[in-house]
């Protein structure tokens, strides 16, 4: 113990950096709740990347992955580029579309989605979304959202005409979600397991003990914890993506909620629907400020937490590989945005 | 010279027998998850592996004197169970069969059967962030059966790393050591890289591969594959060949196919697979006793089952 007070220590006057005094040091936080039980300043400083693969969850769907961090700007800059952050310009993240929606939303948030099927992996998406039927899908959808697609789609397989019927069927959700939070989101009633993405995001979560007793502020006014504990629910800022996962065109509508505690920020940014390839994901932000010479910078802890159908049946060696994959891919995002401060 | 009718007439024979094995190989393989899915075990993880083949008969050479025409019957299953004892290590114990079958043409010094019974004993490691490591020993008997002792006793041993440099592109290094073989350490690379949404090129010893996604459960892919072992023949095989020298000698086998082939994902935990082709060089190589037989390429054809739950 003494020895880590020491190496702490150390690393601090080498760097002339100072966590705040308000509030809790980051490095004792970090080393209380995270995977990381000693950080070097210096190497994060130097712009590296701290990683930590997830232990095992006994949640068969689910992986997860730690991150540490340093970004240039302040806390509370750091948190709102957080929000707003266009992964477009990323090009390894292959995002082709991102737009943030209004609350209430309608129609004209999604005007930008066009599903091109030219391109191999939007073709996959086309594909399957002609496929659908009232009975029938690949697609994470509830028989509801299923019929009223394969209704929509008899219109014709013009690009427009699919991109329409998925704007409607996006826009049903994120306003079921933005009235209901997260229990207006329906499960994805094809396949053997009905999935809800409340509960997968909660499972993944749940599992942590420290983690969510470090979250629990923001995740009580996410609504993802209800403890009996009083709390102001938070309102999120909302969005709609469409990128490549796994070589598949896939949608998604997220919500990233952010809290103010003490000096530091917390932000949960959950992706509550996702149109295939997955289930749900949820990344968790701690940012504290943290003195680098004369300027605030921002000392950040990331957590992810990914369920995907396949998961459930990738185990050994290859599970261990996907968590390693899922680290690196993660990274390339990490490092945008730095790169774009 | 010809092959023996009584092998024409055994062909059939052994076709329907390896045939009834292979359908109750797969029926079990196909059980087997089914029922351990539903104890959700994630720490541990099962492989099962299953294969039959049939290579058609190859014009066969020894010391470069035609001998005849020989065919092949090969087949084989592996378990592993894989449980998982720390966050970065995994141990691996089971068992593997393989058998390789020739209609041996009177005469000629073709083993028959060649055959291995070996348990799998290893681990797989994470060393660091993007390397993984595995280390396998397969101590077993490795001969034609015929007299079954300490000289078939071998214990080849594969040391594998893997470079995952991101989700579209993984390098793999290795290397096998065989003590008993004439190339007692034989290394290797290899590469994955899904190159375009729906194209892999998996570089990947023994089954190096270019893969087409049809859609999810279905890939079609060229490539080839490679059949290496080192066995040990019985104390009279050589008398009964009227070659003396080679009784309880060291034998190399070597083959090689390439051709397209087809794997359908029948559940997430299953898949089967089915190719065909040309068996393009196939060697047994006594190489201490200065014999050596070679088979000129012949049509093949492979069918397997991959199991992982």
């Amino acid at each position: 113990m003494k020895r880590s007070v020491i190496f702490i220590a150390f690393s601090f006057c080498t760097l002339h950096a100072t966590a705040s005094v308000h509030g809790a040091d980051p490095v004792t936080s970090l080393a209380r709740f995270s995977e990381f039980p000693h950080i070097d300043l210096k190497r994060l400083q130097a712009g590296e990347i701290l990683s930590q693969r997830g232990t095992l969850m006994n949640f068969p769907n689910g992986v997860s992955a730690q991150f540490c961090y340093i970004v240039s700007t302040a806390p509370a800059e750091t948190a709102r580029r957080l929000q707003t952050w266009d992964p477009t310009r990323c090009k390894p993240l292959k995002v082709a579309l991102f737009h943030t929606m209004k609350s209430p939303c309608d129609l004209k948030d999604f005007a930008g989605l066009h599903l091109d099927p030219r391109q191999n992996t939007v073709k996959k998406l086309v594909d399957k979304t002609l496929a659908t039927t009232a009975t029938t899908s690949e697609l994470n959808l509830t028989h509801s959202e299923a019929n009223a697609l394969a209704t929509c789609i008899k219109k014709g397989p013009a690009p427009d005409t699919i991109s329409s019927c998925w704007a409607s069927l996006l826009c049903g959700r994120a306003t079921d979600f933005q009235k209901k939070g997260f229990a207006g989101t329906p499960p994805y009633e094809f396949g053997e397991q009905s999935p809800s993405p409340a509960s997968q995001i909660g499972s993944m979560v749940g599992e942590q003990g420290r983690i969510v007793r470090e979250f629990a502020p923001v995740l009580r006014g996410a609504g993802l914890i209800k403890d009996g504990t009083a709390s102001k629910a938070l309102a999120p800022t909302y969005n709609w993506s469409l990128f490549d996962a796994d070589h598949h065109a896939t949608l998604n509508l997220g919500a990233v909620y952010e809290l103010a505690v003490d000096d530091r920020y917390q932000l949960l940014d959950v992706d509550y629907y996702v149109s295939n390839t997955y289930y749900a994901a949820a990344t968790l932000y701690e940012i504290w400020p943290i003195r680098i010479g004369e300027k605030t910078a921002s000392l950040v802890w990331r957590g992810d937490f990914y369920a995907a159908p396949m998961l459930r049946f990738t185990k050994g060696i290859e599970r261990i590989a996907y968590g390693a994959v899922m680290i690196q891919e993660i990274k390339k995002g990490i490092r945008c945005f730095q790169d774009g401060i | 010279m010809r092959m023996k009718a009584d092998d024409r007439r055994i062909l059939p024979k052994r076709l329907f027998r390896y045939s009834l094995l292979l359908i109750a190989l797969i029926t079990a393989g196909l059980i087997l998850p089914v029922h351990t899915a539903t104890a959700d075990s994630l720490s541990i993880s099962h492989e099962l592996d299953v294969g039959f083949g049939y290579s058609g008969g190859a014009t066969t050479l020894q010391k470069e004197q035609h001998i005849g025409s020989v065919n092949e019957l090969n087949s084989n299953v592996k378990y592993v169970v894989s449980p998982q004892v720390t966050k970065d290590l995994l141990l691996r114990f089971g068992a593997e069969w393989e058998r390789l079958s020739f209609a041996t043409p009177p005469g000629a010094a073709l083993p028959d059967p060649l055959q291995r019974v070996n348990a799998v004993i290893g681990f797989d490691y994470q060393l660091a962030e993007q390397w993984l490591m595995r280390a396998e020993v397969m101590p077993g008997v490795y001969g034609d059966f015929r007299n079954v002792g300490w000289d078939s006793f071998d214990a080849p041993f594969d040391l594998g790393f893997a470079y995952l440099q991101d989700a579209d592109l993984q390098w793999f290094f290795g290397l096998r050591v065989d003590p008993r073989s004439e190339y007692p350490v034989l290394p290797a690379a290899g590469v994955r890289w899904q190159y375009a949404d729906n194209w892999t090129l998996n570089l990947q010893l023994p089954n190096p591969r270019l893969e087409y996604t049809v859609n999810d459960d279905l890939q079609m892919y060229i490539g080839a594959g490679i059949k290496a072992a080192t066995y040990v023949v019985g104390d009279h095989f050589g008398d009964a060949h009227g070659i003396p020298r080679l009784n309880k000698a060291t034998v190399d086998y070597f083959e090689v196919r390439t051709g397209p082939g087809l794997s359908w994902k029948v559940t997430p935990q299953i898949t089967l697979e089915a190719e065909g082709g040309a068996m393009v060089n196939r060697t047994w190589n006594f190489f201490d006793r200065d014999v050596d037989l070679e088979s000129r390429p012949a049509p093949y054809f492979q069918i397997a089952c991959r199991a992982r739950f």
